[in-house]
């Protein structure tokens, strides 16, 4: 067998397993904390803080275009409250930005 | 609502962010053809690691020489907010025992976790069944999109061109704002933001995520309540 699929496929199985551990290892967490008070308005600030995380850090390296895309994304969001309709006007604004550019 | 509906229902509102992740694997399957990652390991990263931004690693280390601890040490990195998303889901798996949540928790990927959240914000269900549904939604669609990709490889090589490259900002961005609570919510944004973006900066791989998800959270968590949250559910 060719050697990069051995080693993709060790990588695949160890990394899987840690996959599987965050996501059990979370569930078991959240039980030891408690339900009221700081941990839980952490627990409840958490999805949001984590969006936030996941998408911001993209923009800058979109440049302008990113930027006005972004900006689209967020009021077409707040007006519809559809992530699909709101996704597709970001990509359709970034391609016609990046057109004109 | 019974464990069906959910399913179901879950499935259903899972396909908007499903289908913008179809999207991102067309990327992911253009890129693993281009590094010579077969079909088959593309299927099997789907199944059985079913975390697009990981694959997207490994599959650019890929080679003889990949660094087999590095790889994995960064992909772990990249999914330890998979330990702060689960621990997030806590109350919508209240009514199940860890060990038998577990089988449902393979299913938690970054787009239907936030439709979950979203759905439970507005009326109580039983989650794993909803999280379930919207995972199998998600395989399909991921599927379909990385084996697409794999096979269009020529064609969408380019994702520049047809904005693909910016989906996932843009499905992102929209689920943040969508999750937003109002006031409560402004301080943990602020700062998630902030120190995500710095992060990005300072720290390798993908520790952005935790340190800015993590210190948004915090941020809620030591600042006075003044709101009194207005968003419990049942005997939360």
């Amino acid at each position: 067998m060719d050697s990069a699929v051995v080693s993709g496929t060790i990588v695949l199985v160890l990394a899987s397993g840690a996959t599987y551990g965050w996501r059990l290892g979370g569930l078991a967490l959240a039980d030891r904390l408690p339900q009221t008070g700081r941990a839980r308005r952490f627990l409840d600030a958490l999805p949001g803080s984590l969006l936030v995380s996941l998408a911001a850090p993209e923009l800058p390296a979109f440049g302008v275009p990113g930027a006005l895309a972004g900006l689209a994304v967020v009021v077409s969001m707040k007006l519809s409250r559809s992530t699909l309709l709101a996704a597709t006007v970001g990509v359709a604004s970034i391609v016609g930005l990046r057109a004109l550019a | 609502m019974s464990k069906r509906d959910d399913y179901l229902k879950g499935y259903a509102k899972a396909i908007p962010v499903a289908i913008s992740a179809a999207a991102y694997g067309l990327a992911i399957g253009a890129t693993a053809a281009g590094r010579g990652v077969g079909l088959g390991m593309l299927i099997a990263q789907d199944l059985v690691l079913f975390a697009g931004a990981a694959q997207f690693v490994i599959i650019d280390q890929w080679g003889e020489s990949m660094a087999i601890g590095a790889v994995v040490a960064a992909v772990a990195a990249l999914n330890l907010r998979y330990l702060l998303m689960t621990a997030a889901l806590r109350p919508l798996f209240t009514s199940r025992s860890l060990v038998r949540s577990a089988p449902f928790l393979h299913f938690v990927a970054d787009e239907n976790w936030a439709v979950a959240i979203a759905e439970f914000r507005n009326r109580p269900m039983t989650g794993p069944w909803f999280v379930l549904g919207g995972g199998c939604a998600m395989v399909t669609f991921w599927l379909a999109g990385t084996i697409a990709g794999h096979q269009l490889a020529a064609v969408v090589l380019d994702p520049a061109r047809y904005g693909i490259d910016f989906v996932f900002t843009a499905v992102f961005t929209a689920l943040a704002v969508g999750a937003f609570r109002g006031r409560s919510d402004v301080l943990p944004y602020a700062v998630a933001l902030v120190v995500a973006v710095l992060s990005r900066q300072v720290l390798p791989g993908s520790w952005y995520i935790v340190t800015g998800g993590f210190c948004g959270a915090l941020a809620a968590a030591l600042a006075p309540d003044r709101t009194a949250t207005k968003r419990e559910h049942g005997g939360g």
